[in-house]
């Protein structure tokens, strides 16, 4: 069995900041993993330790995503592809999917693909959708629960307060939610030896792909702007001891006419 | 030109979509059609008098409960029949999945929970939140149709008026979904309903066993308001229901006070609370984020200040 974990590198949300025209910056700001990533490279772990015999083999992109991919490799993953998205800056996941779903073809399919609820900086949670209907195969979203067992996939997937348990066939796409799993920490000789697992580049045009394929040439959505809302707060701090603090604290709601 | 197709996973939230589609629809010289799928076939009147030129039914078993593939099927062959400029499909944490696959085999956008739907430029245009909530992206839809999944209670539903449109069965062909529901629970019933709350006090980690929540009920009952919480509240530890979760991946909220205690503030929740008119913190630590962005901070321990400042609300309220 193989099983391909998807992995995104993203700009790190909490330190993007604002302009003085309240425009979104991400120069300079650095790449990590997108969190939910992780828990879908732990899932796929945890299967293989039951199911010896199959093969981990991370699907990467981001901009400098050949170091950002260690830490995965470093998790447990048996090898990596990547791809560096610079090559199609500016794709939404109507021309993201088209890289995946070509990447997934060219390395001759999987039978497990696992990715994250959402990305932590569109976090559309569009991508293995899409990818499902690309490649024909079913999905289930939002997976609190994953396990293998023979050519089906059990599933249990938390939508609302609502519980539901699937049985999917093999071939399939699971996203996982952060709560399925703690991603584990990698020891110092499992991060040495990453650097050492074979991990292979591929171009665009390595999976077949031309430019106008992906990037804003390929995309459904463009984005007109980005801008931080507007947060104007009063920032009162309330001092004394819990039963002063208590006191001028339902002055003040009282005040904003809370009650 | 086209019609301005809608539909929603749930009756209300297809009001709601009815409303902002009739502008859109008059813009582009087209009608609102509306898909009742599933149990909403028997309220295809109710949709035809709130706003929808048309109504399409379809009770076919296979689309109740909600799953993936039978309503991509779905949407894609009402898309087919209709041939509409626009999309709407209400934004439910399942129905984005059929969204994005319709979105796909059509080989155009989809826009993912956009707000003040307009059409600007002649195209699909709206806000959407971007960063996990450090910034709002405005988005246009380059292709057509155009296709947007919109959330619930961002307008009134419209009430009911005059005789309505018509009212047509249809018939889907619908394949048995690969992946099959084995068993289906539903955790809890939902009587809670953060959005119309007028004061929440919001429960984090900062409170440590599930017994101690009866601090965030307490208060909540003294003022009158409703129990929220964040993400790890519901998800990880299960001490409330995800009725309560706020935030990216919750509920959006917008209460008169909202009051977090031991809530760090995470840009991910800030994004389900930003827009309450008064936010108060409790925490200890005052580099907390909320501590940053609130009206009011206290920065103390919660299990001090909490019980003061029920007695404070009875006391004020002449409980
Ligand atoms: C893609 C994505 C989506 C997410 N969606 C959501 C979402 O929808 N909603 C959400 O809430 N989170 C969401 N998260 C998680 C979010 O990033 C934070 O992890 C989460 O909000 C933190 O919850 P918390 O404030 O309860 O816990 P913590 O961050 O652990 O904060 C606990 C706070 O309690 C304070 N504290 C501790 N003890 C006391 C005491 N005795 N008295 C007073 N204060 C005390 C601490 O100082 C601290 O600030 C999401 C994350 C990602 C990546
Ligand atoms: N460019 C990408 N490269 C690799 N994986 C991706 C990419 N975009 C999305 N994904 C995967 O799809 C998940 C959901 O992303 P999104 O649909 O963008 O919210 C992410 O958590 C990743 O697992």
């Amino acid at each position: 069995m193989r099983i391909v974990p998807l992995v995104k590198q993203v700009v790190d949300v909490d330190q993007v900041k604002a302009d003085a025209d309240g425009n979104i910056q991400t120069q300079g700001v650095p790449f990590k993993i997108s969190n939910y990533d992780k828990n879908g490279v732990e899932a796929a772990v945890r299967i293989k330790e039951k199911n010896p015999g199959t093969e981990i083999v991370a699907l990467a992109t981001g901009p400098n995503i050949k170091e950002g991919v260690k830490e995965v490799l470093a998790m447990g993953c048996d090898k990596a592809f990547v791809i560096n998205s610079s090559e199609f800056k500016g794709s939404d996941t109507l021309a993201s999917s088209r890289v995946i779903a070509a990447a997934i073809q060219k390395m001759g399919g999987a039978d497990l693909i696992i990715g994250g609820e959402g990305s932590l900086d569109a976090y559309t949670g569009f991508l293995g959708p899409r990818l499902s209907m690309r490649l024909g195969i079913p999905i289930v979203t939002y997976a609190v629960g994953l396990e293998v067992q023979g050519n089906l996939a059990k599933v249990r997937s938390n939508v609302g307060g609502i519980l539901e348990d699937f049985e999917v066939p093999l071939p399939c796409i699971v996203t996982v939610s952060e709560e399925i799993n703690q991603p584990r920490l990698p020891a110092l000789i499992q991060i040495l030896q990453a650097g050492k697992k074979p991990t292979q580049e591929w171009k665009l045009s390595d999976v077949g792909l031309s430019a106008d394929a992906v990037g804003e040439a390929g995309a459904g959505v463009k984005i007109l702007k980005n801008q931080a809302p507007k947060m104007e707060r009063k920032r009162v701090r309330i001092k004394g001891t819990p039963e002063e603090a208590a006191e001028q604290l339902v002055q003040a709601l009282r005040k904003e006419g809370v009650f | 030109m086209g019609d301005v197709l809608v539909t929603a996973p749930d009756a209300e939230h297809g009001y709601e979509l009815l409303a902002q589609a009739g502008p859109l629809a008059a813009q582009v010289g087209g009608k609102v059609v509306y898909a009742a799928l599933g149990d909403q076939a028997a309220q295809a009147k109710e949709f035809a008098t709130r706003g929808a030129h048309r109504v399409l039914t379809c009770s076919d078993p296979a689309l109740t409960p909600y799953q993936t593939e039978p309503y991509t099927e779905a949407y894609l062959q009402l898309i087919e029949k209709v041939k509409p400029s626009i999309v709407l499909i209400g934004a439910t944490i399942r129905s984005k999945d059929a969204a994005a696959r319709v979105a796909t085999k059509l080989e155009v956008g989809c826009g993912c929970e956009i707000m003040n739907l307009r059409l600007d430029g002649g195209r699909l245009t709206g806000e959407r939140v971007y960063f996990s909530g450090r910034s709002l992206a405005t988005e246009r839809l380059l292709k057509d149709p155009q296709i947007a999944t919109v959330p619930a209670r961002l307008v009134d539903a419209p009430a009911p008026q005059g005789a309505g449109g018509s009212v047509e069965a249809v018939a889907l062909k619908l394949t048995p979904p690969k992946a099959k529901i084995v068993k289906r629970e539903k955790k809890e019933s939902g009587s809670v309903h953060l959005e119309d709350a007028d004061i929440i006090v919001s429960a984090g980690r900062g409170i440590k066993k599930k017994e101690d929540l009866k601090l965030a009920e307490d208060l909540a009952a003294a003022l009158g308001g409703q129990v929220g919480c964040t993400r790890p509240i519901a998800a990880d530890l299960k001490w409330l229901g995800d009725a309560h979760w706020i935030g990216l991946s919750g509920h959006e909220v917008k209460p008169k006070a909202y009051i977090g205690l031991g809530v760090s503030g995470q840009i991910q929740h800030v994004a389900g609370m930003r827009s309450s008119k008064i936010i108060v913190a409790i925490n200890k630590d005052e580099e907390a984020p909320l501590v940053k962005i609130s009206d009011y901070a206290v920065v103390d321990d919660l299990y001090k200040v909490v019980p003061a400042l029920v007695q404070a609300v009875k006391k004020a309220r002449g409980q």
